[in-house]
């Protein structure tokens, strides 16, 4: 027994929507196509995000990046950093040592998919020639063996530690990797260390590295030739500080173009505009298929209409007012959209669930109510029209109507 | 009471005009018991849709207790209808998706009130009309006598002051129709207003007053 109304305006809604079955789950299956597509390109868009953010975060905090060439925050700038000829020198980072606000200093010089040989095995990795403050500032954790130290750079030794997989392709079996031989540039290379495997990277990939000390490759002017500088401050709140400090060093011998200090956080920032601009575009073209569906919604509710005229007319008899006939046939409208958007979402996150192995896509609360928010507004759009024509019918012409 | 001052309903197609009422005066006071006589065809519908506040004429004036309703607004005159007047139809016109308990509430649902214990007095209703049994059937689940039973509860659940019924017996077996009539004259006898739209002229002498329609006009 119903004793409600709003309770009795709903159940009129589902019994109206299910006394056409198949009508009704065309309908719905527009919405739930419409929704699937919006959020699976946000539940994609936000996976990305999440990867990427984790990806910046496995750098650490109290970060900072001193770049040769000018990157004001947006990844454009970035090519016009690779293009660009300045290097920095080992003095400068011996300057920027001797600064109390930095932790840690380490000079990186990069030369990107060399080759790289053992034996009759050869693997295309990354040279990364630097300090013994690389390890700690790459977050190395040793699989085998150690990474160099402050004697080997002094003592020029031709030592190498190596990432994951350049180990594995090499080696087979990474603990086989210590005391072997690699030779990179014509330079024959000890292996003293394999890192764990770290899963991706940001400039360079950790996992296809070979680092040796900068003072075992004179022959590629290393301590002249530094593609970046990295600085660890003391502490967080220490970090502009540093920051200024590095402006201040650098600026007494180098022009304001010549070189960037950047914050991972910067950088993340402007990659995930960039990214966020993109995903956006995409969801827009998937929401077209949203308005599809909602044409499906208002031709649907206008046969509703059409077929109840007659019980219009006597809900009008009876005293229901214009807004109460728009009610109801909005209500109805709204139920079935949200139907769609229910279903739309539950595919959605089993999809999600599927391909979790392979892609960390994610629906988050926010999503959700996108989604939800938007089926509603779908339905009240394209409801209305057909509502008001309900509305709006004479009351003795309805109940006349056969 | 309701009065019908030099009222006409014409319908348009194209250039020719129908008209359903022609200059018709009419006043039934409250209390009444009135029969509105005539053949098909001859306007006594469209009298009563005027009546009841569900139609506006063409030409004249439409007064219900003493105020001109002609003008009001389409919401005034929904709430009038729904509190004031009872219609009970030919055809029942119950809902047919909504049980026989939700088709008597629903007057009250769109009333938005709170006054009374609706679930007390709908059963009270289908317990007077001797369909209580049946709160939780469907309409098509009922003889068409139940039915109209269900219909007059319904007309009856805000309390109204007339019942306008157009045709209660026209869809009933005569023993069924007189059942109804009865039902429908006890309410006149406890002070309703009842207003019975038939071709059937012994319905009708059982009305105090007859008003008889002959295309479109008042014969007497």
């Amino acid at each position: 027994m119903t004793d409600n109304y709003y309770i009795l305006l709903f159940k009129t809604a589902v019994q109206s929507i299910l006394r056409a079955k198949l009508r009704s789950f065309l309908t719905v299956l527009g919405i739930m196509i419409g929704v699937m597509s919006v959020v699976l390109l946000m539940a994609f868009g936000l996976g990305i995000k999440n990867y990427i953010s984790e990806q910046f975060q496995e750098l650490g905090s109290n970060i900072l990046y001193v770049v040769v060439g000018k990157i004001d925050g947006n990844l454009a700038s970035g090519s016009r950093s690779l293009a660009s000829n300045f290097r920095f020198k080992l003095n400068d980072v011996l300057s920027l040592k001797r600064l109390p606000e930095a932790d840690i200093v380490v000079p990186i010089y990069l030369q990107p998919r060399l080759k790289i040989q053992s034996g009759k095995n050869s693997f295309y990795g990354d040279l990364v020639l630097s300090d013994e403050g690389l390890h700690k500032a790459y977050n190395y954790q040793d699989f085998v063996g150690k990474f160099f130290d402050s004697s080997s750079l002094y003592r020029k030794e031709k030592v190498a530690y190596l990432g994951w997989n350049t180990a594995v392709e090499l080696f087979d079996n990474p603990v086989e990797a210590v005391g072997k031989t690699v030779v990179v540039s014509g330079v024959r290379l000890r292996v003293i260390g394999v890192a764990k495997e770290k899963g991706g990277g940001s400039a360079s990939d950790f996992d296809n590295n070979v680092v040796a000390p900068y003072t075992a490759f004179p022959q590629l002017d290393p301590e002249n030739n530094f593609y970046f500088i990295y600085l660890k401050a003391v502490s967080e709140d220490r970090v502009n500080v540093l920051k200024q400090r590095v402006i201040q060093v650098l600026s007494r011998s180098y022009q304001e173009d010549d070189f960037s200090v950047i914050e991972p956080t910067e950088m993340l920032n402007a990659v995930l505009n960039i990214f966020s601009f993109i995903n956006l575009g995409l969801v827009g073209i998937g929401a077209i298929s949203l308005v599809v569906g909602g044409v499906g919604v208002m031709n649907v509710m206008y046969m509703s209409v059409t077929e109840r005229i007659k019980e219009i007319g006597i809900r009008r008899a009876i005293g229901a007012k214009k807004n109460d006939i728009l009610l109801q046939f909005l209500v109805e409208s709204i139920i079935l959209s949200l139907f769609g958007a229910v279903i739309g979402l539950i595919l959605s996150y089993i999809v999600v669930l599927l391909i979790k192995p392979y892609f960390a896509a994610e629906i988050d609360l926010a999503i959700v109510a996108i989604a939800v928010g938007v089926s509603i507004a779908i339905g009240v759009f394209f409801g209305s029209a057909p509502a008001r024509r309900a509305a709006n019918l004479e009351p003795v012409s309805a109940i006349r109507y056969e | 009471m309701i009065k019908i001052d030099n009222v006409s309903k014409v319908y348009t197609a194209g250039e020719t005009e129908f008209y359903a009422l022609k200059d018709i005066s009419v006043t039934v006071e409250k209390g009444e018991y009135v029969a509105v006589l005539g053949s098909s065809g001859s306007g006594k519908s469209t009298l009563m849709h005027i009546m009841g506040l569900l139609d506006k004429p063409s030409k004249g004036s439409v007064y219900f207790e003493n105020s001109l309703v002609t003008t009001l607004s389409d919401n005034k005159l929904s709430e009038l209808r729904n509190k004031r007047i009872g219609f009970v139809f030919q055809q029942f016109n119950l809902i047919n998706r909504l049980t026989v308990y939700e088709n008597v509430v629903l007057p009250y649902f769109y009333s938005k009130e709170s006054k009374f214990n609706i679930r007390q007095k709908a059963l009270k209703l289908l317990q007077d009309l001797q369909i209580r049994e049946k709160e939780q059937k469907y309409p098509n689940q009922l003889s068409g006598g139940q039915q109209q039973r269900v219909a007059i509860a319904r007309a009856l659940i805000m309390e109204p002051d007339y019942i306008l019924a157009d045709e209660p017996t026209g869809n009933l077996d005569s023993k069924t129709g007189k059942e109804i009539v009865s039902i429908l004259e006890s309410l006149n006898k406890k002070g309703k207003t009842l207003i019975i739209v038939t071709h059937d002229r012994s319905l009708a002498n059982r009305a105090r007053r007859k008003i008889v329609l002959q295309d479109g006009r008042l014969v007497s």
